[in-house]
């Protein structure tokens, strides 16, 4: 390769890159680095920041101990959940369904976005309110049934809303999956149970993977389905950080939290991805 | 629309200009109430005027909850008991705590710790037995999921229209009592706009359009003067004299104490 196409094959590649990069710089890192800022300065005498360099706040992070431990719970929990639920309809989707149905069915998985989750979560406001569900069970005798602001609304409207989000990755690797080896696996006399258990889901695993950290990440700073379907009795580190910066405006200790839940954002991605490595053997995984 | 409380903090910070009120000829300081208006004022200067004022009350389902409350004393017993899972407090340490407190014996505004802390002892055994920690109480109220809710002047007069059978108290034993203002930006980026719309709402023929809707009472005799008798007689919109002597005015130091702010936040985590 001469200079001049080395040189133009750079300025192609950073023509390509660049509107992103500036896109992240101006958008995430700079932010960030405000935050960071923040997180090591003092709360002003009536709210806000005041400059200095100081490990008080996140020497007091304890004081949001229990946002941090019900966040860590509630994130792979919802995670479980969501898996539960979308691996048969991925599985549906991938193995069983026709080739013809199967266009119009995944395009159905997707559908919900093109509403906004805030407005999705009120409805189920709603279903779940005194004068949904609550309010036909009273035909058939059950008066004053309570759903609305319950853990098990909450964990219903975690599933709902990131349901979409794991079905697809696991869609994808299953769809990937070679038949003919589930084809050897019933000639050599497997039952479909174990031929499921010892290859397709082992096959499957990297898209699993992918859906639970997809979801647990989202999960981690999730501060909308807690509040409008758990009544705001259940304090995550999003509920956290919405009081700090807005009501008691202390912006150096919420700084300090954010940057905290970024980093176990970032462990909880390794972690995800040493895993997903590890089962995946040798072949690269798509990981988000 | 800064409230009482918060106007000489916004004025400390340097966040809001004195108003010129040789552009709000239609405000009028003779007719407004002296009580709703001063703090509004600062070193005899005008930097905010009254939208409208009210109460922090609460209002209740009489149709589901047979216990007639008159107490925040009450209102914290029974949210207990009878309306164990229907009842909701605000998302908002200056009512919350600030009633916690009043039903304790204390001082709306208190921020004495060994005060709080039995204000917290007493939040954190109500949390488990709560419908919500929300200000939005309005939806749960109408759809019946909350019989029970501390609540503000306005929305209790629209609850009350819309559903007869929702009462709204004031607790015998305290509460707040508030002015909500508008001011003026110092930053604003069109400052004319700003001032043609405050002559305006200031204008008793607009306010009392204003009231109606929102169901606030009013601080301007002029606007009083133009209202049906069915407002000016509606005792949750303009109650007895005597109901609102227990009452305090928020305090600006009880909004900015990080020590409030705190125990809201282990109240929440609770």
């Amino acid at each position: 390769m001469t200079l001049t196409a080395q040189v133009k094959k750079r300025l192609v590649t950073i023509a390509l890159v660049a509107p992103a990069s500036l896109w992240l710089f101006v958008f995430l890192v700079l932010p960030f680095i405000a935050i960071i800022v923040f997180a090591f300065g003092e709360r002003g005498p009536v709210g806000g920041y005041q400059p200095a360099f100081t490990f008080e706040q996140f020497a007091n992070l304890g004081a949001r101990a229990a946002a941090f431990v019900n966040t860590l719970v509630l994130a792979p929990i919802g995670a479980a959940a969501c898996l539960l639920v979308a691996y048969p309809v991925a599985y549906y989707l991938a193995i069983k369904a026709s080739p013809q149905r199967r266009l119009l069915l995944v395009s159905l998985v997707v559908v919900p976005f093109w509403t906004s989750l805030l407005v999705r979560t009120y409805a189920w406001m709603y279903i779940l309110g005194a004068r949904g569900i609550p309010h036909l069970l009273e035909y058939i005798g059950f008066d004053n049934v309570r759903l609305l602001n319950t853990p098990g609304a909450v964990l219903l409207g975690i599933v709902y809303g990131y349901l979409p989000l794991m079905i697809m990755p696991i869609y994808v690797s299953l769809e990937k999956l070679d038949r003919r080896l589930l084809e050897a696996s019933a000639d050599l006399g497997a039952h479909p149970i174990s031929t499921f258990f010892g290859v397709t889901l082992p096959l499957s695993l990297p898209g699993v993977m992918t859906g639970i950290a997809l979801v647990t990440i989202l999960l981690l700073g999730e501060y909308l389905i807690p509040q409008l379907l758990g009544g705001g009795k259940v304090f995550f580190i999003g509920n956290a950080l919405v009081d700090l910066f807005l009501q008691s405006r202390n912006w150096p200790f919420g700084s300090a939290i954010a940057v905290t839940l970024v980093a176990v954002v970032v462990v909880v991605l390794l972690v995800a991805m040493r895993i997903a490595w590890r089962i995946a053997g040798t072949r690269q995984v798509d990981l988000v | 629309m800064p409230t009482n409380y918060t106007i000489s903090t916004y004025h400390k910070l340097g966040l809001i200009d004195e108003l010129d009120l040789s552009k709000v000829p239609n405000f009028s300081q003779k007719t407004e109430n002296p009580r709703f208006t001063k703090e509004g004022r600062i070193d005899g200067k005008t930097y905010a005027v009254p939208k409208n004022w009210g109460t922090t009350g609460f209002a209740t389902n009489t149709s589901k909850l047979k216990a007639k409350l008159t107490s925040w004393k009450d209102f914290f017993e029974i949210v207990q008991t009878e309306a164990d899972g229907r009842g909701m407090v605000h998302d908002y340490q200056l009512t919350t705590i600030g009633s916690a407190l009043v039903s304790l014996g204390y001082g709306f505004n208190s921020i004495k710790p060994e005060e709080l802390a039995k204000a917290e002892e007493l939040l954190i055994k109500v949390k488990p037995h709560l419908f919500a920690i929300n200000s939005d109480y309005q939806p749960a109220m109408r759809a019946t999921d909350a019989w029970l809710t501390m609540c503000w002047t306005n929305d209790g007069a629209q609850l009350n229209r819309d559903m007869p059978e929702i009462s709204y108290t004031l607790g015998k034993d305290g509460g707040e009592i508030w002015t909500d203002y508008y001011a003026i930006p110092k930053d604003a980026p069109n400052k004319a706009a700003g001032y043609a719309l405050l002559n305006y709402l200031m204008d008793p023929n607009n306010a009392v359009k204003e009231h109606l809707a929102n169901g606030a009472p009013t601080t301007d005799s002029r606007v009083i003067a133009l209202l049906p008798k069915e407002i000016t007689s509606n005792k949750i919109v303009y109650p007895d004299e005597a109901s609102l002597t227990p009452l305090e005015f928020g305090a600006a130091v009880t909004l900015t104490d990080p020590g409030r702010a705190e125990l809201m936040a282990r109240f929440k985590s609770a």
